[in-house]
């Protein structure tokens, strides 16, 4: 067929009323001229026009023919179903209505999941050929932080030796204060390699971005690249910024230029507002004489490469391996463990570190997502095939009128895919709404970056949840369809009752239990998994007792305060909260559990320093004021707190945990030793319990704690314990600091829960996970028990008449409730063996997500087996009850 | 009596067509069938009614083309007039049918004596 033939004939498909009204009229124009001739020849114009009908031949079949040729058939019958499919939904609204929904609960599960998906692992970066980018790291190893960044002095050996590259850039993450026209705003920014730009192929919307060879020495090129979006809300997209000077952290910048608007997208989770050269990163933190840039173990950069043109990703590692190989033999010291990870960009989302923890966790909720779709879909093919059974005299005649069985099916299964169709239209605003609620809530989460997930429903996203709307309304029309359109004709004609497809069907539902009871059991197991793993993420010991402890964090050294000026400020501060109604205890720490910025050296014993190939044990490390501990709620095990006298002027001195004691002195006292920290000889005076640090779920590791006093921080936070209400004291605090020093920036002011609810090292995944799996979860369990009640009662009442004549035949009421029970339970005990053997499979997939519980957790499969168990009992056993109690011979009548 | 009529060959009508509207220029679909009847002398049974699904055809393959006009009884008629592929694609079917004739007589008269 032509392409000109295939547009009429779409064309005709749409228009076609007016193509038939076309052809009506050419036909009575046709006959008129022709009962004119006849009339001419003498006929009377009664004899004419019965004259030219039957030279005409069939009006009616010509225009059958005719319609048949001109449009497409199959589209023509499609739009022919969609009608009929309205029709029939129009004059049963109650089903239409409960399908909708119920498909709507599945559709919106997945659209949600979809998107959020897309912000996560689907889109490309907004960059010419992100599909070239690739994320490289150095770890994970015990020694560093950030196990898949990378140091800076590494990037630039590895981006000597790069063949498989045509280069490689990085970036680190930094917090500052940019001052411009006498106000001070915190922003987040990312410090980056010069050829940062140029390799990603951004352009800039205004003036013009880092170029290569800019800023290539510290202290050198402070310039400033704005993102366009703090461009328009900082300041008004006002293009005479460029060339405007600002103070970034007190230090003078210029502003240069800003980048492209589609770039603003191009970060997953942690937007930055501007860009500056990475030579400005450690002036602009403060950071002095300990520089990111020199030292090969801190791993502070992430790493982005663009592939050279057909090299592949196992090419690339092997080309990289060569220099992480080298490192090693040349740096023994930093550089041994060092494990090479190379993954495609889109892995490595939102960070490096988490990405691929995050994309099994994205994995195993879109498949909880299509869990949801599915159970949605058999519950609506248990609706559908409760109307077969009301519609099959239509079908039946309708098969008898010569449509032919597939017709029938595709008509069965339009009707389907049309309640898919509407469910995707309840889904999406509701979808889009809950999506933005979660963004919202992320954005709330942290003051100390940007974050701000993308979880727009962009076309990727529409066009995926289409095809899975289609799909759900095949995968729960098909069965049906194909049921109704076997149907004896005959047999439905002449009884009038159930036809003759009762064996298949009752057959069919059956299996159909037995599937829902194996889905439900999944997707509960899978969501008991992670309820039971959050209970035990709350009974963590963390070391630190959260409740009626209120934080609040300020850094006095981006108002430029000297070390000197920051102790006063933070004693001041404290001794005047201390002095607020309700407050019992109050003390700084530069650090406190999950904060995501943290600290961490190398110790060893006094008597036996590492040697030159050794690397040596690292400690995370906080300093903290005297009271700290009484405020955390920490008992001290061994020894003392620290108290005023240990200042600068004093010996120096540690409170370890009792990790860092096992290490030292197993089995020995260890208050009153000495050991190395960081460089310096401390003498440790106190000992207490092991906590959780940096992620809630780490295993034990090391922690020394360091007076305050002894080594001033640059920012700290405040630990408040109060029995006051938290949000009166939380304005409180506000107002207080503020009126201590106004120009010190306090951020962060919330109560310790919220604190470790938001982290991303704290209960932050979990919760996420907790909220997403009980949401599922609940509308699993409504809908398995809705969808089971249905399927066991459908099966039940189509015995009515059986049971009746048993009845009347002598049989005991009791047996045949122990009969309807009986073979209930065998039902569900099928579906509960079979599920738990795909949940225990698909557990195992979740293993990587669950904390200090087996994916095989007896308690969680039991209890949903026993919850499904008693929902298809009692769902059998109600309407059997009542079927039971019936009068035989009502039952015997009653169809 | 009048001659048998026979049922139109398969094909033959959209040639009879093409052919009539060549020699005749655009005619409605009255005139086309009258036309067709005049030409067959009698020996045709046409329902007349059959010549439209024949039109849509031949129009969707781009043969003829259609233009509403005013018709002798003033009412408004589709006149149907043969395109440039049209006319090349006449001249390779009739030729194919003179030829398929010609073959016809041969084994038919062959048969015959």
């Amino acid at each position: 067929m032509t392409l000109r033939a295939i547009v009429k004939r779409v064309s005709a498909v749409f228009g076609r009323r007016s193509v038939d009204a076309a052809l009506d009229e050419e036909v009575l124009g046709h006959l008129d001229l022709l009962a004119r001739d006849y009339e001419r020849r003498g006929l009377s114009p009664e004899q004419a026009r019965l004259a030219a009908r039957r030279d005409f031949g069939g009006v009616e079949q010509m225009k059958e023919t005719y319609r048949d040729r001109s449009g497409l058939r199959w589209l023509d019958d499609a739009r022919r179903d969609v009608h009929h499919a309205f029709r029939t939904l129009r004059r049963s609204p109650v089903f239409a209505g409960a399908a909708v929904l119920t498909l709507a609960i599945g559709l919106t599960a997945v659209t949600g999941i979809y998107a959020i998906l897309n912000a996560f692992v689907l889109r490309a970066m907004p960059v010419s050929h992100p599909e070239e980018l690739v994320s490289v790291g150095t770890g994970p190893d015990t020694h560093v932080q950030l196990p898949h960044g990378m140091s800076f002095v590494d990037l630039q050996d590895y981006r000597k030796d790069h063949s498989a590259f045509v280069d490689l850039l990085g970036y680190s993450v930094a917090i500052g204060a940019l001052n411009s026209d006498n106000s001070t705003e915190r922003i987040t920014m990312y410090g980056i390699t010069d050829n940062y730009f140029s390799l990603l192929g951004v352009q800039p919307a205004l003036g013009r971005l880092i170029q290569p060879n800019e800023g290539r020495a510290r202290g050198e090129a402070p310039v400033i690249v704005l993102t366009h979006e703090y461009w328009l809300s900082r300041f008004g997209g006002d293009p005479s910024v460029v060339g405007r000077n600002v103070r970034v952290t007190g230090r003078p910048f210029t502003i240069i230029g800003v980048t492209a608007k589609s770039f603003d997208k191009a970060h997953t989770l942690i937007y930055p507002s501007a860009y500056i050269p990475l030579w400005m990163y450690d002036d602009v933190m403060n950071l002095s004489g300990e520089s990111i840039l020199d030292r090969r173990e801190a791993h502070q950069l992430w790493v982005l490469g663009r592939l050279n043109p057909g090299v592949s990703l196992s090419q690339a590692r092997a080309s990289l391996q060569v220099t992480t190989s080298g490192l090693a033999k040349a740096y023994p010291s930093t550089n041994t463990d060092a494990a090479l990870v190379v993954v495609p960009e889109t892995h490595a989302r939102p960070n490096p570190n988490i990405g691929p923890v995050f994309r099994v966790a994205a994995t195993a909720f879109a498949a909880l997502a299509i869990l949801l779709l599915l159970i949605t879909s058999a519950n609506v093919t248990n609706l559908l095939m409760a109307r077969a059974v009301s519609r099959e005299r239509e079908v039946s005649l309708r098969a008898a009128l010569g449509a032919g069985r597939g017709r029938l099916v595709r008509q069965l299964l339009t009707e389907s895919i049309v309640l898919a169709l509407f469910a995707g239209v309840v889904a999406l605003p509701i979808a889009a709404l809950a999506l933005e609620n979660f963004q919202q809530g992320f954005a709330a989460s942290t003051a100390i970056a940007t974050l701000r997930p993308d979880f727009s429903l962009d076309v990727r996203v529409l066009i995926g949840v289409l095809g899975l709307t289609l799909l759900a309304g095949v995968v729960s029309g098909l069965a049906p369809a194909l049921m109704a359109a076997r149907a004896d004709l005959n047999g439905a004609l002449k009884s009038g009752s159930r036809g003759a497809s009762g064996e298949p069907r009752a057959w069919f539902r059956s299996a159909l239990v037995v599937g829902q009871v194996a889905l439900s059991l999944m997707l509960l197991v899978s969501g008991g998994l992670f309820v039971r793993s959050l209970d035990h993420v709350r009974q963590v010991q963390l070391g630190f007792d959260p409740e009626h402890v209120v934080v609040a964090s300020a850094v006095p050294s981006e108002s430029g305060y000297d070390p000197e000026q920051r102790s006063a400020y933070f004693t001041n501060a404290r001794d005047r909260i201390l002095t607020l109604p309700g407050v019992e205890r109050a003390a700084w720490a530069a650090w406190i559990p999950m904060a995501t910025v943290s600290d961490g050296g190398p110790f060893w014993p006094e008597s036996r320093p590492p040697r030159a190939d050794e690397q040596p044990q690292i400690s995370a490390t906080a300093r903290v004021d005297p009271g700290y501990f009484a405020a955390a709620n920490t008992p001290i095990l061994e020894g003392r707190a620290f108290t005023d006298r240990d200042d600068a002027q004093a010996t120096p001195v540690a409170i370890v945990n009792q990790t860092l004691a096992m290490q030292l002195w197993p089995g020995q006292s260890a208050a009153g030793r000495f050991f190395v920290l960081e460089g310096a000889r401390v003498q440790v005076v106190g000992v207490v319990p092991n906590g959780k640090y940096y992620f809630v779920w780490e295993s034990p590791r090391a922690m020394a704690y360091r007076p305050l006093a002894q080594n001033t921080p640059l920012r700290a936070t405040l630990v408040v314990r109060s029995s006051r209400p938290p949000s009166e004291l939380i304005a409180d605090l506000q107002r207080t600091l503020r009126s201590v020093d106004p120009g010190v920036f306090v951020y962060d002011v919330r109560t310790m829960d919220q604190h470790l609810a938001s982290e991303g090292g704290g209960f932050a995944a979990f919760s996420i996970g907790a909220t997403v799996t009980s949401v599922f979860g609940t509308a699993g369990l409504l809908l398995a028990a809705v969808g089971l009640y249905g399927m066991m009662a459908g099966r039940v009442s189509q015995r009515t008449k059986e049971f009746g004549v048993r009845i009347a035949l002598g049989a005991d009421r009791n047996a045949i409730l122990r009969d309807v029970l009986g073979r209930a339970i065998r039902l569900a005990s099928i579906g509960i063996v079979g599920g738990a053997a795909l949940a225990a499979f698909a557990a195992q997939g979740l293993s990587a997500l669950l904390l200090d519980v087996s994916p095989f957790d007896p308690l969680t499969y039991g209890l949903v087996a026993i919850v499904l168990t008693s929902v298809c009992a009692l769902a059998s056993f109600i309407p059997a009850r009542r079927a039971t109690r019936v009068d035989p011979i009502v039952a015997l009548r009653a169809e | 009596m009048s001659p048998p009529s026979s049922e139109v060959p398969y094909g033959a009508l959209d040639l009879m067509v093409l052919k009539t509207l060549d020699t005749m220029g655009a005619q409605h679909g009255y005139g086309l069938a009258r036309r067709i009847e005049q030409m067959a002398e009698g020996m045709l049974a046409l329902n007349q009614g059959t010549i439209y699904p024949a039109l849509l055809r031949l129009e969707q393959k781009g043969w003829i083309e259609s233009d509403w006009g005013i018709s002798e009884n003033n009412r408004r008629a589709r006149f149907y007039s043969i395109t440039r592929a049209g006319r090349k694609q006449l001249a390779i079917e009739a030729d194919l049918w003179s030829r398929t004739v010609a073959m016809m007589s041969r084994m038919l008269g062959e048969s015959s004596s």
